[in-house]
């Protein structure tokens, strides 16, 4: 559980001083998690906005984006050192680091999630918490979530809206995601797609060896 | 303005305002019934078209009187002038907390009266249907539940 936790020794985006070394960054658990849950995540998103009336398969695509969340986050403290929650929560001086160098043109080869990214992985998946548990508890008069017996019609009323308001603001904040990764793709000049299905990326050199 | 003066107005507004609202609140208005009856009559369609949800998603058995019940009760209610209950003043902009019909359906009466034209379509169009069989009622109870989301997805708030 101690092992190398990459990113707690880092305090800015700067490259300066420091080697850069090609290595494996995301396992395969973080890599698979992330490409199902965005497929799911957009079938989902479209069933809802534009599917049948019968939402069935929207439902299904819930049920599997809860599991994903659930597995995600028992790998938060036990996956490889950059999918642990721990090698992503910063405190506000590295905040200001990384806001910084954000805007100097050139790869950050940050090791794992830098501050904002990491805050994004946190907003996100909390985001995605909320949809699933109050699309558990929606009813649109055809289709109820599986929690719509047990609850009051009014509160299951209150969470179908709240169900479609978070999806617009997952929207915005998936939206955002894509925006940042093309800024480092063309303003900074590094992939970060690349990564995420390869696992290697190009980063600063661990100061542990 | 004396202090006995600036009281008396302050009690006499709270009164009128008190009284104002206990009438207000308990009143029945024109745009009040109106908007009692449609959604009387969304509970009656509602009511009859849970069957239909139920057979499209497999929970429920079919059953040739289950399909002739059903397209009767909702052939009756769509014969039903409903949109005699749209009138002005009943949106949610000026009934909030009561009704989550949209001020569009006023601004757009034609595109409005053309869905509730086309949900009223595919529900006499079960009657038919449910003579022909299964395959012949499940195939129009599919066309009728696309029509709901004619009104319901353009015209109607996603809160009260």
């Amino acid at each position: 559980m101690s092992d190398n936790h990459a990113g707690t020794n880092n305090t800015g985006g700067d490259t300066t001083g420091a080697g850069l070394e090609t290595r494996k960054l995301w396992d395969v658990p973080t890599r698979l998690f992330h490409w199902i849950l965005a497929g799911v995540v957009c079938y989902g998103w479209y069933l809802g906005e534009y599917g049948p009336f019968i939402k069935t398969w929207h439902f299904y695509c819930g049920y599997t984006v809860g599991t994903l969340l659930v597995l995600r986050i028992i790998w938060g403290f036990v996956g490889a050192p950059a999918s642990r929650f721990a090698s992503f929560t910063y405190g506000p001086r590295a905040f200001l680091d990384y806001a910084r160098h954000l805007f100097k043109r050139r790869p950050s080869h940050w090791p794992g999630h830098n501050p904002m990214g990491g805050l994004a992985v946190f907003g996100m998946l909390a985001l995605l918490a909320v949809q699933v548990l109050t699309g558990l508890c929606s009813d649109d008069d055809i289709n109820a979530g599986p929690l719509v017996p047990y609850i009051d019609s009014s509160l299951s009323g209150f969470l179908s809206y709240v169900h479609y308001w978070n999806s617009r603001l997952l929207l915005v904040v998936v939206g955002l995601h894509v925006v940042m990764i093309a800024f480092y793709w063309i303003w900074k000049r590094e992939n970060l797609v690349l990564p995420m299905i390869s696992g290697r990326k190009r980063v600063r050199q661990s100061t542990k060896t | 303005m004396s202090k006995k003066m600036i009281l008396m107005s302050a009690v006499v507004a709270f009164l009128v305002a008190a009284v104002g609202s206990v009438f207000a609140a308990g009143h029945e208005t024109p745009e009040s019934k109106a908007v009692e009856a449609r959604q009387g009559y969304m509970k009656l369609v509602g009511a009859s078209s849970g069957p239909i949800w139920g057979l499209l998603k497999g929970e429920t058995e079919y059953s040739d009187d289950l399909a002739k019940k059903i397209a009767s009760e909702l052939g009756a209610l769509a014969r039903y002038p409903v949109g005699q209950f749209f009138i002005k003043g009943t949106s949610k902009s000026e009934m909030a907390g009561k009704t989550r019909a949209l001020m569009k359906i006023w601004e757009d009466m034609g595109g409005f009266e053309k869905a509730l034209g086309d949900w009223a379509s595919a529900a006499t169009a079960l009657e038919a249907a449910a003579a022909g069989g299964k395959d012949a009622f499940m195939a129009a109870a599919g066309k009728y539940g696309d029509t709901c989301g004619g009104c319901h997805k353009p015209y109607r708030a996603k809160d009260l």
